[in-house]
């Protein structure tokens, strides 16, 4: 087969390019999230979460999720276009087995995140349950479950969960705790992937 | 097309690789008397297209289908993807499921004796710039992928949209690391960061369809028949 040339990728024009104004990361070096027609990234020196729209050049503060409409915010998770929507964390926010930034994972308009019941450490040191509470398409939030672990990535329908011993996680400066108390910690073990509805 | 002075130099498992474009427009799908005669091979999505070595393993390249082009008699969809060895295997389904409406040709009036080959003719190769698999960032129809630049620590940025089948590029981000920039995309947009130099300044920016749709036209030339 007779090759037929060499190159033939168009230069984008750097006037096409739009500068956000934004930094892209706050250190962790992971990808920008990006929603329709905007595009998260950190404002000013204290690298706030910020979006940018691209049909208006506003920024705004908060984190898009998902590809859909939904911003993060740091008491909970509003709509872009319906704010009557604003779902409420209704909890401290517990810390996501994530690979992306944020408090939340996200497929269009749904979304999960963790949430400790009430502070996440007592006053006498101890855990408190978690609960992995689901932002459905229609506002609502529902409880699915709790101590059922640490949500590593959500695709719409299932949830994917990295448990660690006994299910629970978050102790200490690792995350975990050595629940079973066999002397071991396995820190920076995770259990086997598992998922659920 | 020969590939022998287009792959990567280095071991055969890193991760650089050459970004091709291929396709033919010789060869009609359903040949007559075939109701369905009169068209090229036209392939629905990359569901139909798998890529396996000389012995059937299953590779998993960056593998793409872009929309028909060249300039014979039946354009047929044109094929995007990373070449990193001499020879392999392309497999194109003729039908993914059972349905009699999902076949997409049916060339077995053009084998020879019943068993082939098929002579191919207005064949189309294009070769496109180095790329690293690392930084494949998908979104639908539009793909990013980053590629070594002129000089240590530069990439560039490759952003495709097979919807039309367009290469944008964007210039060269210097860096220490392997992987200058960070890069998310979606149909609508595509949106970056320079890592080292997002330390001290900000550097996101975005493209709103232009990144993924560029200016200029890519227009397909008529292509020799094999011999």
């Amino acid at each position: 087969m007779p090759a037929e040339g060499v190159d033939h990728a168009t230069d984008v024009p750097t006037g096409d390019l739009i500068a956000t104004g934004l930094f892209g990361s706050h250190g962790e070096l992971l990808s920008p999230s990006i929603g329709p027609s905007v595009v998260g990234g950190f404002a000013g020196p204290e690298h706030l979460p910020a979006l940018f729209d691209l049909a208006t050049g506003d920024v705004d503060l908060g984190r898009p999720l998902g590809g859909g409409d939904l911003i993060e915010e740091p008491l909970g998770i509003r709509h872009r276009h319906a704010p009557e929507r604003f779902a409420a964390f209704g909890g401290k926010l517990a810390a996501l087995g994530a690979s992306a930034p944020g408090h939340a994972f996200a497929v269009g308009n749904r979304a999960v995140f963790l949430v400790c019941d009430g502070d996440c450490v007592g006053t006498d040191g101890s855990r408190h349950d978690t609960i992995l509470k689901l932002l459905d398409t229609d506002g609502s939030v529902r409880e699915l479950a709790r101590n059922v672990g640490v949500p590593v990535f959500f695709i719409g329908s299932l949830v994917g969960l990295a448990t660690y011993e006994n299910a629970r996680y978050g102790s200490g400066d690792s995350g975990v705790e050595d629940l079973d108390a066999d002397g071991a910690s396995r820190r920076g073990l995770p259990e086997p992937l598992r998922c659920g509805r | 097309m020969g590939l022998e002075r287009r792959l990567p130099s280095g071991q055969g498992s890193d991760p650089i690789a050459r970004l091709v474009r291929a396709g033919q427009s010789g060869l009609e799908a359903f040949p007559a008397p075939d109701p369905r005669s009169g068209t090229g091979i036209i392939i629905p999505s990359a569901a139909y297209v798998s890529s396996h070595t000389l012995t059937g393993g299953v590779l998993p390249p960056f593998l793409d289908v872009g929309p028909p082009s060249g300039g014979g008699p039946f354009p047929g969809s044109v094929l995007v993807g990373t070449v990193d060895s001499l020879e392999g295997l392309l497999r194109i389904a003729h039908n993914v499921g059972t349905d009699p409406a999902g076949e997409i040709f049916d060339l077995r009036s053009r084998l020879d004796g019943g068993v082939g080959p098929i002579l191919i003719t207005s064949p189309l190769a294009r070769e496109e710039r180095l790329v690293d698999l690392r930084s494949v960032r998908a979104g639908g129809a539009v793909t990013a992928l980053e590629e070594p630049g002129n000089g240590p620590g530069t990439a560039g940025l490759l952003v495709y949209d097979n919807r039309n089948g367009r290469i944008g590029r964007v210039a060269e981000a210097a860096g220490s690391g392997e992987l200058p920039r960070r890069v998310a995309v979606s149909n609508e947009l595509a949106a970056f960061y320079d890592v080292e130099t997002d330390l001290v300044t900000p550097t996101s920016r975005s493209s709103r369809s232009r990144a993924c749709r560029p200016r200029g036209s890519i227009t397909p030339r008529t292509s020799r028949p094999a011999t």
